[in-house]
């Protein structure tokens, strides 16, 4: 049941266009939610995680750890226990522990920065719009949607648009213990995306 | 008195930096090796004799800023002359084959497939790995350089890597050779940063029939 939903949000939003949301209803102010259950990465949690760059595909384990309120560490290695990068993220600053040369490139490491940043960090701010469908609530900011389950408030989906399509899009699946056990990042201007699982040792 | 100060404080020092160097070119609990000759010499043969080896083993990556190390386990089987296959399968499967200079590499997802003498680091890292779980680790000598020591129950040999390339993720391979059966019995790679990646090898068993079909991924 729960990979249905998984696939079907995916399906969802992979086959249609935000023109969709026109089957979405306004709603009234006195039925939104005000508590939105976001991913809690608050203890340092494995996460088997593949990375599809252009046609290239490598995996690993990817381990997140929280630092403070506001700060998280993120070390990525692949099965055998080489180290590919080692990051520190807080919402202003991204600092880089190490990198293997390979990785070395600005847009890719501006691109993680932005991915991992909005995954760690994500908060809905002054929506301007908020839809409701009969699964779902959708809250609309100037810069992304975010899709919230009705019956759990789980946020279940941040997609970053642009003027004519969506750029991004980031699912979280499976929530057990206010964690998403699987977390999918596709972009759709570049041929990249992220897949991780939780790793239960 | 602060010239008696100052080099009191050269003198302690200089006392700490020859302590932190014996240390590091001393592992603790070994000597350096007596008859390294020797050593070389049974490793040979035990190689000449060796046709097949399969294990179990325990790999524990230990990152210094988190309190647990990632434990995962799987098998091994190598067959002569450059067969290998590494299965992880718990708490994930992936899994390794190196068939010859073939090298097959297999998660939950898909199946990848490379050449290594397409690729310079592959390929030291496909010869590091075949030849260390063989033990044949003297035919590298142009990629690393090698330290010998000993204790009660095992030789040690430490590899240290020459090339930048290898440098990028180690430090030094420290191969743990029990000296009952000169089989690899523990391998430690030590990165810069001071985190490192251990392997036990456990239920070894030499020279038992592997099929090839073991060295293929479909």
């Amino acid at each position: 049941m729960k990979n249905l939903l998984f696939v079907s949000i995916i399906v969802f939003f992979t086959t249609c266009h935000p023109a969709v949301y026109k089957g979405f209803k306004p709603l009234p102010h006195s039925q939104q939610i005000t508590e939105i259950n976001y991913p809690a990465f608050d203890s340092t949690i494995i996460w088997n995680t593949g990375f599809e760059l252009f046609n290239n595909y490598f995996s690993g384990l990817l381990a997140i750890k929280p630092v403070n309120d506001t700060t998280y560490r993120m070390i990525f290695t692949n099965q055998i226990g080489m180290k590919f990068f080692d990051f520190q993220i807080s919402g202003e600053h991204f600092i880089v522990h190490h990198c293997f040369s390979a990785f070395q490139r600005k847009a890719f490491l501006q691109m993680l920065e932005n991915d991992f940043r909005l995954l760690l960090f994500p908060t809905i701010d002054n929506p301007h719009k908020v839809l409701f469908s009969h699964d779902f609530l959708l809250y609309k900011t100037s810069t992304n949607n975010y899709l919230v389950a009705k019956n759990t408030h789980n946020l279940v989906c941040i997609e970053k648009t642009g003027l004519i399509n969506r750029k991004l899009q980031l699912v979280f699946c499976d929530y057990k213990n206010k964690l998403p056990q699987k977390i999918y990042i596709k972009h759709y201007n570049i041929q990249f995306s992220i897949e991780m699982k939780v790793l239960n040792q | 008195m602060l010239i008696k100060i100052h080099k009191r404080n050269i003198f302690l020092t200089v006392l700490a930096c020859v302590f932190i160097l014996s240390t590091k070119a001393q592992p603790a609990g070994f000597t350096t090796m007596k008859n390294t000759g020797g050593f070389k010499q049974k490793l040979t043969q035990v190689n000449q004799k060796t046709q097949t080896i399969q294990s179990d083993f325990v790999q524990e990556k230990h990152l210094d800023v988190f309190a647990e190390d990632i434990v995962s386990k799987g098998k091994f089987w190598y067959k002569k002359h450059n067969k290998l296959r590494w299965q992880y399968t718990h708490p994930f499967n992936y899994l390794i084959v190196i068939n010859g200079e073939n090298i097959s590499i297999k998660d939950d997802k898909k199946v990848n497939r490379f050449n290594s003498s397409s690729n310079k680091v592959f390929k030291q890292v496909n010869q590091m790995m075949t030849d260390i779980i063989q033990g044949n680790i003297f035919s590298n000598t142009g990629d690393f350089s090698f330290n010998y020591f000993e204790n009660a129950t095992h030789f040690l040999v430490i590899m240290s890597p020459k090339s930048k390339d290898m440098k990028e993720f180690l430090q030094k391979i420290n191969v743990y050779f029990d000296k009952n059966d000169l089989s690899v019995s523990r391998l430690t790679m030590d990165e810069l940063s001071g985190d490192y990646t251990n392997i036990t090898f456990t239920n070894k068993k030499m020279n038992q029939a592997i099929s090839d079909e073991k060295f293929i991924v479909r």
